[in-house]
């Protein structure tokens, strides 16, 4: 059902907010927790920023991509996913609710099961994440001397919005194959997820294999490089699929809630 | 008009049949095999305003199952049901409004989150208005003694508190129905006695509609005047809790103490009844005798005229059974429920 219903939306907005408000705070109580996740997400992508350093440091470009651009892209992407851990992470406790039966008190609620399950868990590793990229991705356009218009802002504020949406609506993806196989183990979410890697890094790196696959399967390529080509100016090919950012996003979504829906009617419950 | 409808309600599970061993189970990712399990067969069940109904049965029997039909969370192979004319799973956030949910394995509390407030969440989320959720947490608090418990997060609760913040959490919209699926399992006899106190408050003074299922037999004595019992996913047995030992009631006994000892008491009364009606005698020493019989076909008092003459009586005890033990027969398959039947009496035998 499609219908926007305004009221619905902004009681939705709000509850939204509270709940996820009340998770990150008591993410916050457990500080060792706390502190272990800012640092591991600043150790984990900075690992990846030393190696964009060291390899630039010898070759000035990348198949037309600069050290700066890079890390343009780099940024964009932490900002999005790091968003994604902080605001929609609870999705990854999906498949454990849904195994030990947790998911049953998500149904008998008058909330959306969606909203119920992002926030049942808020990540401080995002925080990390968001505050790394954000240097990052500032450091960068201030080096390449960007112009900063109004056009360009709401563009940048575009692409992060389509980026949060986008990374939320693939793990969603990722996530929902615990309706058909209620298992715990499965690494299948993790190889999904993972695939945002890819989008770190200029698209001309790769093959058309995993071109394709970031474009057109998990399009992770509309998280920070498509945008990008607009935003940096780039000659590309290839450039006019920066401006279907909203489009690919609304299309992944529109899949998503799909088959979120057909996963909700399998659900089963457990035994007990 | 009842305000809970369920007609031919049905639920079939399809589990996968795996056999034993990694062999077996590497053979059901090639060709994977299914069987079907009917949970629930085809119950009827229609429950008034304001009625409160124990939903009994043997571990296994689909009550649990039934519960989850009736609010919404799983949707039925087969069959119709209806709570205040909505239908749960097609509808479940209308159905929502007018639930209230309680499970006594799983908390539907935030883990990590204060109850204070994840009360006030559930306040917003069922959009209650702001003086009626100050009267309806205040009046909760107050009779379930919460106070001390509204800043500590739901991790941190014993089992009984987070029992009666549960079921704060699932009247705070003041619903008017209430599923309470084993609220009372690993609760102190002080808590149980609380919890039923409770009930039985919300009842009086909202009307509520309850639904409850339970292994405790005082639960049901105590909160419910009715009782459906299921058993292999249908139902068995509906009607009052009283009629139950009425009606299955039958097997008596009487236990008889001699004045002086009596080792061939059993011969003894054999021929003092004579044809009268089957009677098991045991005779655990020689100065005591107990006669199990069928109270339909003859009673004490016929049996105590025979025997008071025929032997050396001193003291005498009659005693009816226990719901107690007529549930527990009902659920070891040893006492029948079609009533009347004369395959009964072959069960009063074992
Ligand atoms: N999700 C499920 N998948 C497969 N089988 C299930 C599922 N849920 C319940 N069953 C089966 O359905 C039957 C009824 O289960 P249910 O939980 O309703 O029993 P119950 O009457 O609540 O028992 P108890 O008194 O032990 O709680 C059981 O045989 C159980 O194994
Ligand atoms: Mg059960």
């Amino acid at each position: 059902m499609l219908t926007l219903d305004l009221h619905r939306l902004r009681f939705y907005a709000r509850i939204y907010a509270k709940l996820i408000l009340l998770q990150l705070r008591a993410a916050v109580e457990y500080r060792a927790d706390f502190w272990i996740g800012v640092v591991g997400a600043v150790l984990m992508n900075g690992a990846g920023l030393v190696f964009i350093a060291a390899f630039f440091s010898r070759i000035p470009a990348v198949a037309g991509w600069s050290a700066w651009e890079v890390a343009t892209l780099y940024g964009l992407t932490m900002i999005a996913y790091g968003l994604r851990e902080m605001l929609c992470d609870g999705i990854w406790t999906l498949r454990v609710q849904i195994n030990r039966g947790e998911f049953d008190r998500l149904l008998v609620r008058p909330l959306s099961p969606a909203l119920q399950i992002v926030t049942s868990l808020a990540s401080i590793h995002g925080v990390g994440n968001v505050l790394l990229g954000l240097v990052v991705f500032l450091t960068a356009t201030h080096r390449l001397e960007l112009d900063w218009t109004v056009a360009k802002v709401l563009w940048v504020l575009m692409t992060v919005v389509c980026g949060l949406i986008m990374v939320t609506a693939i793990s969603f993806l990722a996530n929902v194959i615990g309706f058909w196989e209620p298992g715990t183990q499965s690494s299948f979410p993790f190889m999904v997820s993972n695939v945002v890697e890819f989008a770190k890094f200029p698209l001309e790196l790769y093959g058309w294999g995993i071109r394709f696959l970031v474009t057109a399967v998990l399009p992770y390529g509309f998280v920070s490089y498509y945008p990008s080509l607009i935003l940096l100016d780039k000659e590309n090919p290839l450039r006019w699929l920066g401006y279907a950012t909203p489009l690919a996003t609304a299309a992944v979504t529109f899949v998503t809630a799909w088959v979120w829906r057909k996963g909700l009617a399998r659900y089963q419950g457990v035994g007990h | 008009m009842p305000i809970i409808e369920a007609r031919g309600l049905t639920k079939r599970f399809r589990r996968p049949v795996k056999p034993p061993g990694l062999g077996g189970a590497l053979r059901h990712l090639v060709r994977p095999r299914y069987e079907d399990l009917t949970a629930v067969d085809g119950i009827d069940l229609s429950i008034e305003p304001g009625e409160r109904v124990a939903y009994v049965g043997p571990n296994g029997a689909g009550k649990s199952t039934t519960v989850k039909l009736l609010t919404g969370i799983l949707v039925p192979s087969d069959g119709e049901v209806r709570v205040r004319g909505i239908v749960p799973f097609a509808n479940r956030i209308a159905n929502a409004r007018n639930i209230g949910v309680v499970f006594g394995q799983r908390t539907q509390l935030w883990w990590d989150i204060p109850v204070r407030e994840a009360f006030r969440l559930l306040g917003d989320i069922y959009e209650v208005p702001d003086d009626a959720y100050r009267a309806t947490v205040g009046e909760l608090v107050e009779v379930l003694d919460l106070a001390p418990l509204l800043p500590v997060p739901a991790r941190q609760l014993s089992l009984g508190q987070r029992m009666r913040c549960d079921l704060a959490a699932s009247l705070i919209h003041s619903p008017p129905v209430l599923y309470l699926d084993e609220p009372t399992i690993g609760l102190d006899v002080a808590v149980k006695a609380r919890f039923r106190e409770f009930i039985r408050t919300m009842h009086a003074r909202r009307g509520l509609t309850v639904l409850l299922t339970s292994h405790d037999l005082g639960d049901i004595e105590e909160l419910c005047e009715r009782m459906v019992m299921i058993d292999r996913g249908r139902i068995v047995y509906d009607g009052p809790f009283a009629e139950l030992t009425r009606r299955f009631g039958y097997e008596r006994s009487l236990h008889l103490l001699f004045s002086a000892p009596l080792p061939e008491a059993e011969r003894v009364i054999h021929r003092a009844i004579g044809e009268r009606a089957p009677v098991i005698i045991v005779q655990p020493d020689e100065t005591s005798v107990t006669l199990t019989f069928d109270g339909r076909e003859t009673s004490a008092g016929e049996l105590i005229r025979d025997l008071a003459t025929a032997l050396p009586v001193a003291d005498l005890r009659i005693e009816e059974p226990t719901a107690e033990s007529i549930i527990r027969k009902l659920y070891e398959g040893t006492l029948s429920f079609d009533g009347a039947d004369r395959s009964d009496r072959q069960a009063i035998r074992t």
